[in-house]
This record gives structure tokens, C-alpha cells and sequence, in this order.
């Protein structure tokens, strides 16, 4: 006759039950702690290697993710500064582009409300063009400033949705688009600045690699991920989720 | 018991509109707890200027957009743990209220498993989902696993599935187990 293992939640089977959920965590934090690798000193979070784009990592509430260098949108002195941590080929960040980016510029940023920062934060290694892609981005801000390198974030998104199948403006958002330095370079070219040799010295490897250890440092763990005046918001939300943290900020 | 009897059992379970009702409100719950874990921090950071009821509105908003922001397959197998979840809790309920004397909630080893990966990894893993961004374990950290942590969601469904058909199975039966050291449970 078989022996089922069955238990009834008396005191010594929670015990056996307890020390079973504690025994696989310990596991499972075995594991990640050996094998998981590039665990972050600064926080304590497990910074993304980064497997999918997505909407959802764990952050700290409060963090440092400062502006830095990198390229402004809109006025300086707004009182609401929105950081996003960003991948070029990065599904997810297109589609904040794509549904939310341009709402958010109409209404706040174009008002002086709110400033905007891109920052990269490339998934190498599942987007083999994210690193050439915020490269070629630098590389266009170098020939044309800030107002050329907000062109180039817009085209290479514009262009990630045509070649998504998509509408360049309205997608809709399906998957990872791919492309490499020869779409890059041309895209560049479209809006009139030659990048060829810039892109392949690879100048701007540095200043791209110093974002994502800003954005690791940070608490970032995937893509898109924003600081709306160092709050953090995770993934591609929707207009109404922004509009709701933006006015509470510009009413505080 | 054969599948015909299980399906009658199923079908005499969540015909009535109180085990539907509880299935629903569970499942909706481990949904929302899944928004919750993952949305905590910007939660948390933005409650002082948001307020409560200004949090809690964000909060639908994150909940009625989680789907936007995963996989289109860690959004299905959430949807479907979370199904799962409910009706399991629902057949234990059934199960206990049939079983005078019993005692206790029965679920099984197998249960206790699901139930761990289900609440560990539910929807996307790989998001960080779930406990595993609980206790600090992000995108990053199951991206040794070949589907980047979609296989434990997968396991879980698998195991939650396991679990129901042998709940549904012991539904009307009394038995004596484990017989351990002369003691019987």
C-alpha cells in the first residue's frame, strides 16, 4: 500500500513545512550568491545583467541618481527632474517612447515643468546593438549638443518601430528590433551628422559604461527605469501613472 | 478516481457560487500581491508626496498596467498560478469543511512546493517578481537559469496542477497515513 505525504498543519508539521521553505531559500540564496555574480556593494541589490526588459525590479525608495553629464531636455531650472535609465534596443523603453515619452514632452516638459535626462543603461547581452546604439547617440550629441541628441534617441526609436512592423511614431510595440553600427551610422546621417568615425573609436564607450554603473549604483535592475526627483518607477507605466507622481511633485 | 468523477467534483466544487466567488478573490489577491512586491518601491518612495488615498490610486493604475510592463508569457502564467492558487485554496476549503474531524487545512507536500515557487517566481521570474525581489533577488540574479526563471513559474503551474488533481482525487476518501513510529496522524 502506498504511503501518501500528506500533512496536516499541526505545530510539527508547520515546523516541517517551515524548515522546508528556509531550506530552499537557503538554496536558492546559495546559488544566486555564487552564481548569480555582480552583486552591488552599494545597495545590496543584484544588479541585472540584465536578462529581459521589463517593468518590474525592486528598487530603494531613495537613491542617488544624479543627472550627471548627460543630455538635458527641457528646462534646467524645472522644479521636476525625470531620470530614465534606458536600452536603445530595449522593446520595453520603446514602448514607454512610444505610448508615453511624447505625452509626458507635450504637457511637462514643453511647459517648463520638467526636465528630462536619458541616461544608458545598454543590456548587452541580450541587445548586442544597445551599447553601439547609446554610443552613436553620444556621438551626435558631440557634432549637435543636447536638442541633436534628443533627434537620435527619437530616431533610433522611430526607426526601431519601422522595423518592428510598426508605425514609426504610434508602433505598435511587438518585439526587440534588430539592428547594428551600419543602421546606426545611416540613421545619423538621415539627420545630417556623420558619426562613422566617432562610433567606430568607440569614444563613448566610457561615458555610456559610467551610466550603467550609475544606474546599478542606483538600484536599477532592468529597463526602462526612472528617478522622478529620486523617487524611483519601474518599466514602461502609462501616462496617468507619471501625470499622477509629476503633480504631486510640482504640488509639494 | 477517474477524470469523469474529478470534473464532477470540479464541477459540484465551482458551480457554487461561493467557492467561484472565493477562487476569484484569491486569485485576485495573489495578483495583486504580485503588483505589490514588484511596485513596493515606488510605492514606498512616492507615498510622503502622494499621500494615501493618492497612493492607493496609483497603486490601480500600476495594477491595471502590470500586464504593459512583463512578458506577454510571464503575464499568461501569473494569470494562470494565480487561477490555480485560487481554486486550490477553494477545493482545501471545500475539502475541510466536508472533512468532520479532521482537523486541519490539508494541502500536501506537493502543495506546500507549488504554493513556494508559485509565491517565489510567479509570473516573471526573470522581472523579479514575486518573493525573489522580496529578499533582494532582481532580474539579474535567476539569469543563470536557461529561461531566465520562466521554468519556476512553469514548475509552479505544473506542481499547483499536481496538487488540485490529488486534493480533488482524496476529495471523499478517508485514509490513514503516515504511519510514522506507531504513531497515526
Amino acid at each position: 500500500m502506498s504511503e501518501e505525504a500528506t500533512l496536516t498543519i499541526k505545530k510539527d508539521t508547520l515546523w516541517k513545512y517551515s524548515t522546508f521553505l528556509l531550506l530552499a531559500l537557503l538554496i536558492v540564496g546559495a546559488f544566486v550568491f555564487f552564481l548569480g555574480g555582480n552583486n552591488n556593494p552599494t545597495t545590496g541589490n543584484v544588479v541585472a545583467n540584465n536578462p529581459q526588459p521589463t517593468g518590474a525590479p525592486s528598487q530603494p525608495s531613495q537613491v542617488t541618481a544624479s543627472v550627471d553629464d548627460d543630455p538635458v531636455l527641457g528646462d534646467k531650472n524645472a522644479p521636476v527632474t525625470i531620470i530614465e535609465f534606458s536600452d536603445y534596443q530595449c522593446p520595453f523603453c520603446r514602448k514607454f517612447w512610444t505610448e508615453t515619452f511624447n505625452q509626458i514632452k507635450k504637457d511637462y516638459i514643453d511647459t517648463g515643468k520638467v526636465k528630462f535626462v536619458y541616461r544608458d543603461f545598454p543590456l548587452s547581452s541580450i541587445h548586442p546593438a544597445a551599447e553601439s546604439a547609446a554610443e552613436a547617440a553620444n556621438c551626435v550629441r558631440e557634432k549637435g549638443g543636447d536638442e541633436a541628441y534628443y533627434k537620435m534617441h527619437d530616431k533610433i526609436f522611430q526607426e526601431g518601430n519601422k522595423l518592428d512592423g510598426g508605425d514609426p511614431i504610434t508602433g505598435p510595440v511587438r518585439g526587440t528590433a534588430q539592428f547594428g553600427a551600419t543602421e546606426l551610422k545611416k540613421w545619423a546621417k538621415d539627420l545630417g551628422y556623420d558619426i562613422s568615425s566617432c562610433l567606430d573609436s568607440g569614444k563613448y564607450a566610457n561615458e555610456v559604461q559610467k551610466d550603467e554603473s550609475d544606474g546599478a549604483a542606483a538600484g536599477i535592475q532592468g529597463t526602462p527605469g526612472f528617478f522622478i526627483n529620486g523617487k524611483p518607477l519601474s518599466g514602461a507605466q502609462p501616462f496617468a501613472a507619471f501625470k499622477q507622481v509629476i503633480d504631486a511633485e510640482l504640488a509639494a | 478516481m477517474e477524470w469523469k468523477q474529478m470534473f464532477s467534483t470540479w464541477k459540484k466544487i465551482f458551480t457554487n457560487w461561493k467557492y467561484l466567488v472565493v477562487t476569484v478573490i484569491i486569485a485576485i489577491i495573489f495578483y495583486s500581491i504580485n503588483v505589490l512586491v514588484s511596485s513596493w518601491s515606488s510605492l514606498k518612495g512616492f507615498f510622503p508626496t502622494l499621500g494615501f488615498f493618492q497612493t492607493i490610486k496609483f497603486f490601480f493604475i500600476l495594477f491595471f498596467w502590470f500586464k504593459e510592463t512583463i512578458m506577454f508569457h510571464s503575464f499568461i502564467s501569473l494569470i494562470v498560478i494565480s487561477i490555480l492558487f485560487g481554486a486550490l485554496f477553494s477545493l482545501v476549503g471545500y475539502k475541510v469543511r466536508i472533512g468532520q474531524g479532521t482537523g486541519g487545512k490539508k494541502i500536501g507536500l506537493f502543495g506546500g512546493i507549488g504554493l513556494f515557487l508559485a509565491a517565489f517566481a510567479p509570473g516573471c521570474a526573470a522581472c523579479g517578481v514575486g518573493l525573489a525581489s522580496v529578499f533582494g533577488i532582481g532580474a539579474g540574479a535567476l539569469f543563470f537559469l536557461p529561461y531566465d526563471g520562466f521554468e519556476l513559474s512553469i514548475a509552479s503551474i505544473g506542481i499547483l496542477s499536481f496538487t488540485i488533481v490529488t486534493v480533488t482525487k482524496n476529495m471523499y476518501v478517508c485514509k490513514l497515513k503516515n504511519l510514522n513510529n506507531g504513531r497515526m496522524y
